[in-house]
């Protein structure tokens, strides 16, 4: 398995602030791994600084490459799609097609034409004549056909509608990724990547705070409801979080013993929202 | 790499058309005017060609005044076309890299895989090649159309007129000229276009504004505190200045163009054109020199100027 992203104390400073300050994380090929982060955290400008768009501190390659210096290089091997709104609305379908078609050494025409061909959208038509969802598709359709080995999505799915939503990722699924390709994605939509991450990323004020692939998390990270006559019980065992639901105390607890757990309540295995709320907002909060 | 260079212009001209909207307008004025009688060189109108008492008093002149009047005239025709460029590049080149930052499509054009120095080079081909280029062609056209209109005005006539319309002595120089003209709008632009580009990638937003405040603050400035109107002058002779600095006696040909013998012959079109001096002096030299230093500052902005602005 190769490494396709390699960071190492990456920092960038706006002003005073930092928006990334020292992160460190690796991305193999193969996996799809979701950057995960609250507002302001680092996210977009650890996407940008992976795409070659900005430059930072510290050491950064992407296929081997320095994005900033190898931008136009790199993105013969990395799509990326920053979020649905930034198609040209002035740019026809058929002309962003054959743009591509012209500029992209790794464009496949046809598998565009498979794609378009599914979908409702008319080439003569302009971007801006297009509805959200059909830009999307649009957009979609031109990077899937491109045969890139990274794969980065920045809010891919922002103000569209579930129906859309569900067919973007579902494509992304079943016509898009393999063993090959790579995805980095980052959303507020915990829930509906959840399914589909090998990988998780959190960032929070600029550093990573989990790394973790997901088929590890429940070895590590379990989560407990009892009733509130067990709550004290539960707290004797140093959980990470505390929640009441529906009158029931939930806890969050890192490397616990699940036996210990079984004897006083159900133990389920915690969503990445619970763990981000655990991990980012920090504590028994 | 280079057939992806001609996709890059091409998509120029699909987002601007005033590439070629430009000047299919200048033209139209032009044979609009013509028909209403309204284009004019010196006092020779072309609708009054056909009247008698004109035409004797041109032919009064003798020998080589109407083989030399025909070329005028028709180098006066590009002249519209000349300043049109001037326009067109203004306005296209400080959209050029604002635009797509405007509306962040930016962030998809820079998910191809085109250095930023090729799209630079894109926008300034256009801007000083294509643009210059397409309005040649127009002005050639528009040559054509309004010679055409003369003869189809003037058949009938005894006139001497009629005989120098389609001559290769008359339409040599004046294609000659013309070409002449587009070649130092063409090089003259450069700098002005390397400044606008510049602009249009380095401010956040309100690129126009930009562009046009800055300078005419340090004008009101410099008028205010000395008394003097030395920006101004540069900044009129870093565009108009381009029929002064490669023709010479421009602000003579209207006044030479007398209809009558006591104002002497008009000039011979190849004896206005002064390339050696154009070409070597230090005001072009100087602003090609300018205008890649400018350019490369925009090369340089558009690596790190995003949708953040």
């Amino acid at each position: 398995m190769a490494t396709l992203i390699e960071a190492r104390g990456l920092t960038k400073a706006y002003g005073a602030k930092r928006a990334l300050d020292g992160a460190t994380f690796t991305v193999e090929s193969g996996r799809i791994v979701g950057l995960i982060g609250p507002n302001g955290a680092g996210k977009t400008t650890a996407l940008k600084a992976i795409l070659g768009l900005a430059r930072c501190e510290g050491e950064l390659r992407v296929l081997g490459l320095d994005p900033y210096a190898d931008r136009a290089k790199l993105m013969q091997q990395v799509s990326f799609i920053a979020d649905v709104a930034v198609l040209p609305r002035w740019l026809k379908v058929q002309q962003a097609v054959d743009f591509v078609r012209g500029v992209h050494p790794r464009f496949r025409p046809d598998r565009c034409e498979q794609f378009l061909a599914r979908t409702n959208i008319d080439r003569r038509s302009k971007v801006k004549e297009l509805s959200k969802g059909m830009i999307t598709q649009l957009h979609l359709a031109l990077v899937m056909a491109i045969d890139a080995r990274l794969l980065v999505l920045d809010e891919p799915t922002l103000g569209l509608d579930i129906l859309s939503r569900k067919q973007f990722y579902d494509s992304l699924l079943n016509d898009y990724m393999d063993d090959e390709r790579t995805i980095l994605v980052t959303t507020h939509q915990v829930e509906e990547i959840e399914n589909i991450l090998t990988d998780l990323l959190f960032i929070d004020r600029g550093r990573i705070v989990l790394d973790t692939p997901m088929e590890s998390i429940p070895e590590k990270w379990l989560q407990l409801v009892v009733a509130p006559d067990r709550a004290g019980a539960a707290r004797e065992l140093k959980p990470l979080t505390e929640r009441q639901l529906l009158g029931r105390h939930v806890f969050l607890y890192e490397g616990a013993d699940p036996d210990a757990l079984e004897r006083l309540g159900e133990v389920r295995q915690p969503s990445i929202a619970d763990l981000f709320v655990a991990k980012i907002q920090g504590g028994l909060a | 790499m280079n057939s992806s260079f001609a996709w890059l212009i091409r998509r120029e001209l699909w987002e601007s058309r005033a590439v070629w909207v430009a000047p299919a307008i200048c033209g139209a004025i032009l044979i609009i005017a013509t028909l209403i009688g309204g284009l004019q060189v010196g006092e020779v109108r072309i609708a009054n060609l056909a009247d008698p008492a004109v035409a004797a008093k041109i032919e009064a002149l003798g020998g080589d005044a109407i083989p030399r009047l025909s070329r005028l005239l028709l180098l006066a025709i590009a002249v519209p076309f000349y300043i049109t460029v001037m326009f067109t590049q203004f306005f296209y080149a400080l959209d050029a890299l604002s635009s797509d930052r405007r509306d962040r499509s930016v962030l998809f054009w820079k998910s191809m895989p085109v250095s930023d120095a090729a799209t630079v080079g894109s926008k300034f081909a256009v801007a000083v090649l294509v643009i210059p280029l397409v309005a040649l062609a127009a002005a050639l056209l528009s040559q054509v159309v309004l010679s055409s209109m003369v003869a189809l005005k003037l058949s009938g006539t005894e006139l001497e007129f009629t005989q120098h319309l389609w001559t290769a002595g008359t339409w040599l120089p004046a294609i000659g000229a013309t070409l002449y003209g587009a070649l130092a709008v063409i090089l003259w632009s450069v700098p002005l276009v390397g400044w606008l580009l510049l602009v249009s990638a380095v401010v956040p937003r309100s690129p126009f504004l930009w562009a046009v405040l800055p300078p005419l603050a340090v004008a009101l400035v410099e008028d205010v505190l000395f008394d003097s109107s030395y920006f101004i002058h540069l900044i009129a002779e870093r565009t108009l200045g381009v029929f002064a600095a490669a023709f010479s006696g421009t602000e003579q040909v209207g006044a030479t163009v007398r209809i009558g013998p006591e104002d002497g012959l008009p000039p011979r079109v190849e004896h206005l054109m002064q390339p050696v001096e154009f070409l070597t002096s230090a005001d072009l030299l100087g602003g090609l020199v300018v205008g890649a230093l400018l350019v490369a500052g925009a090369i340089w902005a558009r690596r790190y100027r995003d949708d953040n602005g």
